[in-house]
């Protein structure tokens, strides 16, 4: 009977273990589940999260349904140890400071710390009388990534109020949070990494375009170099025979006035003397001793100009693969170039050139050409019909500054700040590469100078253009070395 | 971070220390920061104290008497009714702090005084403790209890067990670095960086028999279901107390396996109770008990056996580990309160509870202490005060 009791007993005992057992796995896997229902929903509102204030708000937003605190903010440690509150569910805790006490700095080690009595605790004594009529208990978490270190406070109004179950919670929470962290900051990264990446690419692309238009100008400066040495060849020995031809000519007429005179002496018996009359009058001899001269003139006169444009065009392109730097004076450079544009100006504009005599500068000339031929073209491109175009020097301490300016149809101001980007043009397709200026601005840029721009739609436009007078040591080093 | 533990029976209180002490030191390489001692009554609480001065004043301490002897993973040890017993802690990265205070009438105040005594002395004045150890003169635990839960609230666990001595004569006595008593409560708030977890059980089933209390006043009943409360408990108890006078007397020994429960809740469709230990007849037919009843409180007749009381205390270590989620290599010592009814239930049997505990921990070290009151946290996770029931408290790496 005892045996059969003890046998009931044990078995009764073990009925109620079992069951004791169950439902306390039960208890466990329901925690289970809702915690890793939590940490399902914080992870999907974590990878929402683009900075660290979206971190905050959808943390604690997940977070309040399983720690029913009542406010929660987010203090930033700053270099000086001192922390800051830098965002948080209510006004009363926004721009509070605190100081890195041995409680909070413990949190930034990476402990999370629950105060049951936020009264004894020397770092919220400190706090204005509303935030700790509002908060008498809080759980402090970590929230650290490689750059950021932030303590997250969950806080209520009631004392004692947070629970053990709570902080292993957030003990599960925490590294969720810190991941989210460490990958935004991985992504900020990788961002400010493409746009360097872009920033370098298009400086590679613009110093590619300038390559191109430099060995561009190369092969027209050695293409113009041997056009200029056969055609100053022949002009040479042009305008060498028209001289002397001239002095031939004068012979002749010297000699022709003198048989004239002879002439007038004759007797008009004399055989042959009026067919010679007659033939005089024919070829129209006065005419023809006026006329011989001035064709000379002219052909002289042509012969120059084909000289100097000849010239023009070796001095404009004369940088060919081998341009230094040199003391050149970006007045003459100007008349070359509007020597070459004069063509694309007469026709439609005025030009008005207002030299002030500046002093030669240290440069590459046939580059600064090139600008000042971009500026030109552009000035004229600009006007229909009747227009003016200023072309001016000027000196300011150190530097010069060139102008070109016209009275053309202006800039509209949204495209003002694009129009030194690459390819950015409003000519018509065909007629510009939308290069021009981006080019200019990266020459004037190698001179270590730089380009004002002014203009008003339907008033014309202004480019100037400064330039040091003397390269700065480093920086003619450096430009010198890109430039060889 | 390790745990250690140590222990005496050698003659004289401070050669029982140094021995103990020097035991410690060498298996911890070096002072703990924490240290439990647990004696019995033939080690005065007043030489220990003097003892500790040897201790450097970092060395936080807390400790009581226990019932004619101590456990630790090495045995039972009692001789002559003589044991020291010591639990060391170093844990760098962890806080812990001790305080104490005279009951002098208000065990309440009393409990939170030493409470905030404590947790000043942890260094981390407002925050919230993992678990809070308690040791407290017999008699009034459910005001201590209720100071604690004022400074704290019920969410944090607390654990503890009420001092004993060997003859049940009020010679417990508790002691800390500031000193000894017999009447004071003592509390450890501890904040370590290791993990802790804890259960408090009984090993007792319910029968049949319950009535509801109709009279009590404190710890004794003087009602059930409006009859005398002796008389019922005679009854429900068949011929256990047929030795004992009509006008009563002491009970303690007779009813170790007989309490009364008193149920706390339910755990799914399972009641959960907390034990009453009777300890008296009384000669107006009331009914003297342990812990505290009240008016319409429902009592239910446990029972329980040997083999139970035997074999729970390795269940409730191995309920702690489970409850905490620790892996047995990552164990590193227990501190278990087994009530000293039990233990003298079942005190031929001692050297099994240990070898429980052994399996259970996994040989790791740990002390046992036998008290005269339990306190822990039952199934709906706050803190009571119950008899007859036995708690340990695990810590794990």
């Amino acid at each position: 009977m005892a045996a059969s009791d003890a046998t009931r007993e044990i078995s009764l005992e073990e009925l109620r273990e079992t069951m004791v057992d169950l439902e306390q796995a039960r208890r466990h896997e329901r925690q289970l589940r809702f915690e890793s229902e939590g940490l399902l929903e914080g992870l999907q509102a974590l990878t929402e999260a683009r900075d660290t204030g979206q971190v905050f708000d959808k943390l604690s937003r997940v977070l309040r349904r399983f720690v029913p605190f009542e406010d929660a903010f987010m203090l930033l440690a700053g270099a000086s140890g001192e922390l800051r509150t830098v965002r948080a569910t209510a006004p009363v805790f926004e721009g509070l400071h605190w100081r890195a006490g041995k409680m909070l700095q413990r949190v930034l080690d990476g402990q999370i710390v629950c105060v049951f009595d936020l009264a004894e605790v020397p770092e919220w004594q400190d706090q204005p009388a509303a935030v700790r009529n509002r908060a008498r208990s809080a759980i402090h978490a970590p929230l650290r990534s490689e750059t950021l270190n932030a303590v997250l406070v969950f806080v209520h109004a009631q004392p004692a109020f947070f629970t053990a179950d709570q902080v292993r919670l957030l003990e599960r929470f925490a590294p969720l949070g810190n991941q989210a962290l460490i990958s935004i900051e991985y992504r900020q990264q990788l961002e400010e990494r493409a746009r360097e990446l872009r920033a370098a690419n298009d400086a590679l692309e613009t110093s590619h375009l300038q390559l191109l238009q430099s060995e561009k100008m190369a092969s027209i400066g050695q293409l113009a170099a041997g056009v200029a040495h056969e055609i100053n060849n022949p002009v040479g020995f042009v305008l060498s025979n028209l001289g002397s031809l001239a002095h031939y000519l004068d012979d002749f007429l010297e000699v022709l006035s003198a048989y004239e005179r002879l002439e007038a002496e004759l007797p008009p018996s004399l055989p042959g003397l009026s067919a010679l009359r007659a033939l005089k009058a024919r070829v129209d001899l006065g005419y023809l001793r006026r006329d011989v001269l001035l064709l000379l003139q002219e052909s002289h006169d042509g012969c120059t100009r084909v000289r100097d444009i000849v010239q023009d065009l070796k001095d404009f392109s004369r940088a060919g693969g081998a341009e230094v730097w040199q003391a050149a004076n970006v007045e003459a450079g100007l008349d070359s170039t509007l020597n070459i544009t004069a063509n694309e100006l007469k026709y439609k504009a005025e030009l008005v050139k207002e030299f002030a005599g500046v002093p030669d500068i240290e440069c590459l000339p046939s580059q600064l050409n090139q600008v000042f031929l971009n500026l030109i073209v552009n000035a004229a491109q600009a006007i229909e019909q009747g227009g003016k175009v200023w072309v001016r020097t000027g000196r300011e301490g150190d530097a010069i500054w060139v102008e070109v300016a016209d009275d053309g149809r202006g800039i509209p101001a949204e495209n003002l700040g694009r129009i030194f980007d690459p390819f950015f043009t409003t000519k018509p397709v065909g007629q510009g590469t939308g290069l021009g200026l981006a080019l200019s601005y990266g020459i004037v840029r190698k001179h270590n100078g730089r380009i004002e721009v002014d203009s008003k739609p339907g008033c014309g436009s202004r480019f100037r253009v400064w330039l040091p007078i003397r390269q700065v040591a480093a920086g003619t080093e450096e430009t010198h070395r890109r430039d060889p | 971070m390790n745990i250690a533990t140590s222990w005496s029976t050698a003659t004289g209180t401070r050669a029982a220390f140094d021995q103990a002490m020097t035991r410690l030191h060498d298996r911890m390489g070096g002072y703990p920061g924490y240290l439990l001692v647990y004696f019995t009554e033939s080690y005065p609480a007043e030489e220990l104290h003097a003892a500790l001065a040897m201790l450097p004043p970092s060395v936080k301490v807390q400790g009581c008497s226990s019932c004619l002897g101590v456990m630790t993973e090495e045995g039972m040890h009692a001789e002559d009714g003589r044991a020291l017993g010591l639990l060391g802690i170093r844990d760098e990265l962890g806080a812990y702090g001790v305080g104490a205070a005279a009951l002098a009438g208000d065990p309440r105040a009393a409990a939170r005084a030493a409470l905030e005594a404590a947790l000043a002395d942890s260094g981390r004045p407002g925050e919230l403790p993992d678990i809070v150890w308690l040791n407290a003169a017999p008699g009034h635990e459910e005001a201590v209890l209720q100071g604690v839960c004022d400074v704290v609230g019920r969410n944090v666990p607390v654990l503890g067990g009420s001092a004993g001595d060997n003859h049940v004569a009020g010679a417990w006595r508790l002691l800390t670095r500031q000193g000894a008593a017999g009447d004071a409560v003592v509390v450890s708030v501890m904040m370590p960086a290791l993990h802790v977890s804890s259960s408090f059980q009984s090993g007792y089933l319910p029968t049949t028999s319950s009535g509801i209390v109709t009279s009590a006043t404190g710890r004794i009943v003087h009602a059930i279901d409006g009859r005398p409360a002796a008389a019922v408990y005679r009854e429900w108890t068949g011929s256990l107390l047929d030795g004992v006078p009509a006008a009563g007397g002491n009970v303690l020994s007779l009813t170790t396996l007989a309490p009364l429960g008193r149920m706390l809740g339910t755990l799914g469709e399972v009641p959960f109770y907390t034990l009453s230990h009777p300890d008296a007849l009384l000669a107006d037919g009331s009914l003297s008990l342990f812990a505290e009843v009240a008016a319409g409180e429902q009592l239910v007749l446990m029972t329980g056996s040997k083999e139970r009381l035997v074999a729970r205390a390795g269940r409730v270590a191995r309920s702690a580990i489970d409850l905490g989620g620790f892996a047995a290599e990552a164990i590193l010592g227990a501190v278990v309160v087994y009530c000293a009814g039990c233990m003298l239930t079942v005190q031929d049997r001692l050297p099994d509870v240990v070898a429980e505990l052994n399996n259970a921990l996994g040989g790791k070290p740990f002390i046992g202490i036998f008290t005269f009151g339990e306190q822990g946290c039952m199934l709906d996770g706050h803190p009571s005060h119950g008899n007859l029931m036995i708690s340990a408290m695990v810590f794990s790496e």
